[in-house]
């Protein structure tokens, strides 16, 4: 329904590595890669734009609140990690 | 006299009945945040892996197999015995089974613990929540002694106390549930719902990998993944979690 | 004479609210998300308009869900907020900026712990004043140890 508040759920698939695990047998560090940045849009607007660090856990979730508004609504993700890995995700939000 | 054996054949049935009902799957050890993440489709780090596996049977398995769905039943009957040419068998669990089944179409190596096989374990063992879990050895003679000889090891194992803390799989998983350690609360380790994503792994693992962690935590020398007797323990847990329904993939801490 | 005591208030008052204006731009200046608990409480941060969800015992450090509810105070708008974990090897859990501030602001994720602490959240407001809200974790472990 259009102006109704709903949550949104964006579930991000990455090992979020912090640089300070063992790897095997326990000798080497297991080298640091999280995502660094992410950008959720509703439409046009931005509704999350967030740097992260190491202390967002793997496969971080976000979960943000969205007004619907009245046509259409595209809830899209971009996220980048720090080995300049992007990705992007698009869902159509639709309302009954 | 005949009557008497009928009245002990009912009770024993009765018991074991009562038994196997009070088996509880590890998902009643989960404190309530977690049962609920577990049942959290959008939430669950599970569903990448799921979302993941749907994709690729889309595109590699679907030609072969058909629907998912299908092979539901086969999925809670793993490990299962194969038996090549010379006689020699071996058990095969469904990690290693999809392994074989993308070796057919990639040169590439894989592992219980790749992702690609991670997440087709995934989707398949969601495709079969519900089922009962059903274990029965090959038919051939000498195949289903081998097997048995399999399981007899797996028992021996099961009893016998291993690793610098000294403590046999039975000690914990059947005479200490519900104690807590630390953070964990000891079940009795039947195997319903694997793979799993476990929190301190941060990633979804195989039972392959959960059973070298058992190893690890009793500080004993752990064996390589694939080895024998890891998958001669997943047949004999497989065999005394018989009848338990599957749960599917699964959270842990 | 009559006049002089009054420039003289007048030019204090002026003189303070010139200081006042110094002031606050320095604390804006200040890298919070670098600073430990003891320098976190020593900022007297208003603690208000901020409510945070943490489970007060958390089984594991890798993945605690965490949520915020932010309220500026009347009139103000919330430009940025930073989750702060002081006791983590790298505190600035998360930097949140919000290009169309807002009045209010909600949102969850799933955060690490790297031991038991106090975690922060502060949220820097469109006057250029700041307004937080602190909750206690304790994190367990697992017993065993897990060479896989």
């Amino acid at each position: 329904m259009v102006g109704q508040q709903v949550e949104v759920k964006v579930l991000i698939g990455h090992p979020m590595e912090t640089g300070y695990r063992l790897g095997d047998g326990g000798n080497e560090r297991i080298p640091k890669n999280i995502i660094d940045k992410v950008t959720i849009r509703l439409n046009q607007e931005i509704i999350l734009q967030a740097e992260l660090g190491t202390g967002i856990a793997a496969n971080p979730l976000f979960s943000v609140f969205v007004t619907v508004p009245s046509g259409a609504a595209m809830i899209s993700v971009d996220w980048e990690d720090d080995q300049g890995v992007k990705g992007r995700a698009e869902k159509l939000l639709v309302s009954t | 006299m005949k009557r008497r054996l009928v009245i002990i054949g009912l009770i024993l049935f009765l018991v074991s009945s009562i038994a196997h009902s009070q088996r509880l799957s590890g998902n009643a050890f989960l404190p309530p945040e977690l049962m609920s993440l577990g049942k959290d489709e959008a939430a669950n780090p599970l569903s990448l892996w799921n979302d993941q596996g749907h994709t690729i049977w889309e595109a590699k398995c679907q030609e072969c197999h058909g629907k998912m769905s299908s092979l539901a039943i086969a999925v809670v009957q793993f490990p299962k015995w194969i038996s090549n040419s010379t006689s020699q068998g071996r058990l095969l669990n469904l990690e290693d089974q999809i392994g074989v089944c993308l070796s057919r179409t990639s040169t590439q190596k894989w592992s219980t613990e790749s992702n690609e096989v991670l997440a087709l374990s995934t989707a398949l063992s969601d495709a079969a929540k519900g089922q009962k879990i059903r274990i029965e050895g090959p038919t051939a003679a000498i195949e289903h002694q081998a097997w048995q000889e399999q399981m007899n090891l797996a028992a021996k194992i099961y009893v016998t106390r291993q690793g610098r803390l000294n403590l046999a799989c039975t000690q914990c998983h059947d005479q200490k549930i519900g104690i807590q350690l630390r953070s964990d609360v000891i079940s009795p380790a039947f195997v319903t719902g694997f793979p799993i994503y476990r929190q301190s792994w941060q990633t979804a693992g195989s039972i392959d990998r959960r059973l070298r962690a058992c190893y690890s935590g009793v500080q004993a020398l752990v064996p390589p993944s694939g080895s024998p007797e890891l998958r001669a323990l997943e047949l004999f847990l497989k065999k005394r979690s018989e009848g338990m329904p599957w749960d599917g993939p699964s959270i842990r801490r | 004479m009559m006049k002089e005591p009054l420039l003289k208030r007048t030019f204090l008052k002026q003189m303070t609210v010139l200081i006042g204006a110094m002031l606050s731009p320095c604390l804006m200046a200040i890298e919070t998300s670098s600073l430990s608990e003891k320098q976190l409480k020593a900022l007297n941060l208003k603690q208000e308009g901020v409510v945070l969800d943490l489970p007060p015992l958390a089984d594991t450090g890798n993945s605690i869900p965490f949520s915020i509810q932010i309220q500026a105070p009347r009139q103000q708008l919330i430009q940025s907020f930073e989750i702060i974990a002081p006791e983590n090897p790298n505190p600035l859990v998360l930097k949140v900026t919000l290009p169309n501030p807002k009045s209010n602001y909600r949102m969850a994720t799933r955060i690490r712990l790297a031991m038991s602490q106090n975690v922060w959240v502060i949220a820097q407001l469109s006057d250029g004043s700041k307004i937080s809200g602190v909750i206690p974790s304790v994190v367990t472990l697992n017993a065993c140890f897990d060479a896989t």
